[in-house]
C-alpha cells in the first residue's frame, strides 16, 4: 500500500514537474532576484552593488513617480466601477432567455480574446488620432475635430472609455453569478408586488455581491498593472506624461535607461500598493458581501 | 495499467529525442552543403541585426547577398525590425553575451555600451577593416558618436547632416523663394510665414522644435555652450537670454499658424499641408516616399539671426555599426563591415538608404555611377562636404551618460509648455533643473 502511494506521488510530481520547473525558473527565482536587485544599482552590464534603501528614497522624491501614480490611480478609480457596471449590465441583458442567446454571448465575449492586444491598441490609435477615422467622420459632418489622444486633458479619459469595450471575463463571471440566483426569490418578490428595480436592488445585487467582490479585486489588480493602453494608444504615456501609467514608468526605467535596480524597487512598491488595496477590499467585504450560507443561517 | 503509463512516457521521450536528433542532422547536412561551395575556407555563419523601414531592409539584404556571393564561405543570418524595442533587445543581448556579430546601434548609446566593455575596439581588427583609413576625417569630425574613451566602438553606417527638406510645388504656388544655405533661422521663418500667408491651409514647417538637437544648435549659434562635459557631472546650460530669443520667435510662428503648436496635427508631406521640414538628411528617402511632389533639400541655417559665426552641425551618423566583444567571428564581422562601407556592389545596393556613405570613395562611386547631376540625390551627396566647406565651425553635441534620459525629460517638459501647462520661463527653468539632475545621477 505504501509502495502504491509512493508510486502515485511520483506520478503526480512527474506530470506536474514541467509546470513546477517553469514556475520556479520563470516566477519564483525572478521574484526573489528582483527583491535583491531593488537594493542594488544593477544596470544590466556591471555587477549589482548593494546600495541599501537608496532606490526607494530616490523613488519617493521623484516627480515622475508621483505623476505615474496619480495617472494610474485616476485610471483605476474611474475604470474599475465603469467596467464592472457595464459588464453587469451586459450580463443581465445576456441572461434574458431569447432565441440565439448563445451566439450573442459569444459575440460579447469575443473582445476578451483580443481586447488587450497590441494590434487592437494600435487600431484604437489609428481610429482616434487627429487624422484618424473618427475625426474624419466628424469633419465630414461639419463638426470640430476632437483631440482624443493629443490633449493632456482628454487622453486619459479616452483610454478609460476604450477599456470599457473589453467586457470579457467580468461579464462572464457576472453571468454565471446571475444564473445561480434561485428563480423562486424573484417569483415570490413578484407576488409581493416588487417591481423590476426593487427586485434588482433587493435580490440581484445582494446575491451577486460575492461575484462583484471577485471582479472588484481582479479589476483593481488589472487596473494597477495597465500598460499596453498607455504605451500603444497614447504616444508612450504622453503628451506631457498625461497617460504615463506606473508600469510604463517601470518599463522605461528598466529597458530604456537600464536602471534595473530602480525598476525592481518600483515593481516592489507596486506590489505593496496592490497588496494594500486587495487587503482593504477583503477587509471591507465583511460589510457588504453576502454569502448564501449567511442568508440561510440568518433565516434559521 | 501503471506499466502501460510508464511505457507511454518512455515511448514519448524516445520520439522527442528522435525529433530533436532529426533537426540537428538536418542542420549538419546544410553546413556540409556550405563546405561544398566554399573554396578551401572553413564555412562560417555570422549574425547581423538592424532596425529600419522596408526600403532599408531591402537595401541591406541586397548588400548582404552581394557579400555572400563574394565570400561564399560566409553566411549572414540577418534579423531586422522597426525602431520600437530594438535597443531593449540589443541591450539584453549585449549584457548576456548573445548579441549578433554585427549590429546597428544608435550613436547615443556609444557611452552606455562602450564603457561597459560590450563593444569591440574596432582598431583591434584594422587588418580586416582597411576602410578605417579612409574614415579618419569623418571619425575625427564627430568623435562622440564613435568613441568611448579612447576605444573606437562604432562606425558610421551613413552620414547625415541637418537639413531643410521643402516641397518645391508649395513654394512655387505661394510664389516664395526656396530656402537657401545662406538663410538664417529668422529669414527661413519669414519665408515660411509668407507661404502660410499665401496658402493659409499650409503649415510652414513640421515642428522642428520637437528635435532637441536643432534647439541645442540654435543655442550654440547664439553663443551658448548647451552641454558642458568638461565638468563633473556634465552640466546643461539653457541660457535664459538665448532661450527668450528662440522661444519668442517660435511663439510668433505659433501665433499666426505658420507652424502648428501641437505636432498632433500630423503635419507632414504625406498630408500635403506642410511646406518644409527640418530633419537629418538620412530621412530624405522616407520623406520622399511620402509624396509625389518634387522635394528640395538644403543645409539647415548656420546662424540664428544672420549675424555671428556660421555654425553647422557636424556630419553625424544615422546610426553606428558595432561588433560585440564576445563575438567568435571578429575577422568575418570586420570583413562584412568593410564590405558594406567600401565595396561598389554594397555601396550601390545601399544607395542613400543609410545616409551619405561615410567613405569618400563610396560617395565618389555614387556620384559618378549611380546618381546624375541635377537630381536631389546628387545634391544630398554634396551636403556633408558643403557643411564642412562653408561652416566656420562644425559643432556636435558632446556625449554624456544619461543624456538620452535627460533629452526625454526635456521632451516631456516641452510638451507641457506646448499644451500650456507651463509658460516659457517655467519650462526652461524646469528643463535645465531636471536635465542636470539626471546627468548628475547618471554620473554617479
Amino acid at each position: 500500500m505504501l509502495m502504491m502511494d509512493k508510486r502515485r506521488n511520483f506520478e503526480g510530481f512527474f506530470f506536474i514537474g514541467p509546470w513546477l520547473l517553469g514556475f520556479i525558473v520563470f516566477t519564483i527565482i525572478p521574484v526573489v532576484v528582483s527583491l535583491y536587485l531593488a537594493f542594488t544599482d544593477y544596470n544590466f552590464f556591471g555587477k549589482p552593488n548593494w546600495i541599501g534603501l537608496e532606490n526607494f528614497k530616490k523613488l519617493f522624491q521623484s516627480d515622475t513617480f508621483w505623476q505615474s501614480l496619480r495617472v494610474t490611480f485616476t485610471y483605476a478609480f474611474l475604470s474599475v466601477p465603469l467596467h464592472l457596471s457595464t459588464a453587469l449590465l451586459a450580463a443581465m441583458v445576456l441572461n434574458i432567455k431569447i432565441k440565439g442567446i448563445g451566439f450573442y454571448r459569444t459575440v460579447f465575449y469575443l473582445p476578451a480574446f483580443v481586447g488587450n492586444s497590441i494590434g487592437v491598441a494600435a487600431m484604437w490609435r489609428l481610429l482616434l488620432s487627429n487624422d484618424g477615422a473618427v475625426n474624419s467622420i466628424l469633419l465630414s459632418l461639419g463638426l470640430q475635430k476632437i483631440r482624443f489622444l493629443n490633449d493632456i486633458n482628454n487622453v486619459l479619459y479616452t483610454i478609460i472609455l476604450i477599456q470599457v469595450w473589453v467586457l470579457g471575463t467580468a461579464m462572464l463571471v457576472f453571468l454565471a453569478g446571475l444564473q445561480q440566483i434561485p428563480q423562486e426569490l424573484y417569483d415570490s418578490a413578484k407576488v409581493d408586488g416588487a417591481g423590476g428595480f426593487r427586485r434588482f436592488r433587493s435580490i440581484t445585487l445582494p446575491m451577486l455581491t460575492p461575484v462583484i467582490f471577485f471582479n472588484l479585486v481582479m479589476g483593481i489588480i488589472g487596473a494597477m498593472k495597465v500598460f499596453t493602453a498607455g504605451y500603444v494608444i497614447a504616444p508612450k504615456g504622453g503628451p506631457a506624461h498625461a497617460s504615463y501609467f506606473y508600469v510604463i514608468y517601470l518599463y522605461q526605467e528598466a529597458f530604456k535607461y537600464f536602471h534595473m535596480g530602480y525598476a525592481s524597487a518600483l515593481a516592489w512598491v507596486l506590489f505593496l500598493i496592490i497588496l494594500f488595496f486587495t487587503l482593504l477590499t477583503f477587509k471591507s467585504s465583511k460589510l457588504w458581501v453576502f454569502y448564501e450560507v449567511e442568508v440561510k443561517e440568518g433565516s434559521k | 495499467m501503471l506499466r502501460k503509463a510508464y511505457l507511454s512516457i518512455i515511448l514519448l521521450t524516445v520520439a522527442l529525442a528522435f525529433v530533436f536528433a532529426g533537426g540537428s542532422a538536418e542542420s549538419k547536412s546544410k553546413e556540409n552543403q556550405t563546405v561544398a561551395s566554399s573554396a578551401g575556407n572553413e564555412p562560417v555563419t555570422i549574425t547581423m541585426s538592424w532596425w529600419g523601414n522596408e526600403a532599408r531592409h531591402k537595401a541591406i539584404k541586397d548588400a548582404l547577398d552581394a557579400f555572400e556571393k563574394k565570400y561564399d564561405w560566409i553566411k549572414v543570418i540577418p534579423t531586422f525590425s522597426g525602431w520600437d524595442g530594438y535597443h531593449d533587445k540589443l541591450t539584453v543581448q549585449l549584457s548576456t553575451g548573445n548579441a549578433p556579430d554585427v549590429f546597428a546601434f544608435s550613436a547615443s548609446k556609444v557611452l552606455d555600451y562602450g564603457l561597459s566593455g560590450s563593444l569591440l575596439d574596432l582598431n583591434s581588427v584594422n587588418k580586416d577593416l582597411p576602410a578605417l583609413n579612409s574614415l579618419k576625417d569623418v571619425l575625427k569630425s564627430n568623435t562622440t558618436s564613435y568613441y568611448a574613451k579612447d576605444a573606437l566602438v562604432g562606425l558610421p553606417a551613413g552620414i547625415s547632416v541637418l537639413t531643410i527638406m521643402y516641397n518645391k510645388k508649395i513654394f512655387d504656388q505661394a510664389k516664395v523663394p526656396y530656402p537657401t544655405e545662406s538663410d538664417s533661422w529668422i529669414s527661413f521663418g519669414q519665408k515660411l510665414q509668407a507661404v502660410h500667408k499665401a496658402l493659409p491651409s499650409v503649415y510652414g514647417d513640421a515642428g522642428w522644435f520637437y528635435n532637441t538637437l536643432t534647439y541645442m544648435l540654435m543655442l550654440k549659434q547664439l553663443g551658448v555652450e548647451p552641454l558642458d562635459v568638461s565638468v563633473s557631472p556634465p552640466k546643461i546650460n539653457l541660457d535664459p537670454t538665448a532661450n527668450k530669443k528662440i522661444w519668442t520667435w517660435v511663439e510668433s510662428l505659433w501665433a499666426d499658424g505658420t507652424i502648428a503648436r501641437d505636432q498632433g496635427d500630423q503635419v507632414d508631406f504625406k498630408s500635403g499641408n506642410v511646406a518644409a521640414k527640418v530633419g537629418v538628411s538620412s530621412i530624405y528617402g522616407g520623406t520622399q516616399a511620402q509624396t509625389t511632389d518634387p522635394l528640395g533639400i538644403v543645409l539647415a541655417p548656420m546662424t540664428f539671426s544672420g549675424t555671428g559665426k556660421k555654425i553647422a552641425l557636424a556630419p553625424s551618423p544615422g546610426f553606428d555599426w558595432g561588433i560585440p566583444t564576445k563575438t567568435k567571428h571578429k575577422k568575418e564581422a570586420a570583413m562584412l563591415l568593410n564590405f558594406l562601407l567600401t565595396d561598389p556592389s554594397a555601396v550601390s545596393a545601399l544607395g542613400l538608404s543609410l545616409g551619405v556613405p561615410p567613405a569618400p570613395a563610396a560617395t565618389d562611386y555614387l556620384t559618378g555611377n549611380v546618381y546624375k547631376k541635377g537630381t536631389t540625390e546628387f545634391e544630398l551627396l554634396q551636403l556633408p562636404g558643403s557643411a564642412i566647406k562653408n561652416a566656420e565651425e562644425l559643432w556636435s553635441l558632446p556625449s554624456a551618460q544619461g543624456y538620452d534620459e535627460a533629452d526625454d525629460a526635456f521632451q516631456t517638459l516641452l510638451e507641457g509648455y506646448v499644451f500650456k501647462k507651463t509658460n516659457m520661463d517655467q519650462f526652461v527653468d524646469l528643463a535645465q533643473k531636471k536635465m542636470n539632475e539626471i546627468l548628475k545621477d547618471s554620473a554617479k
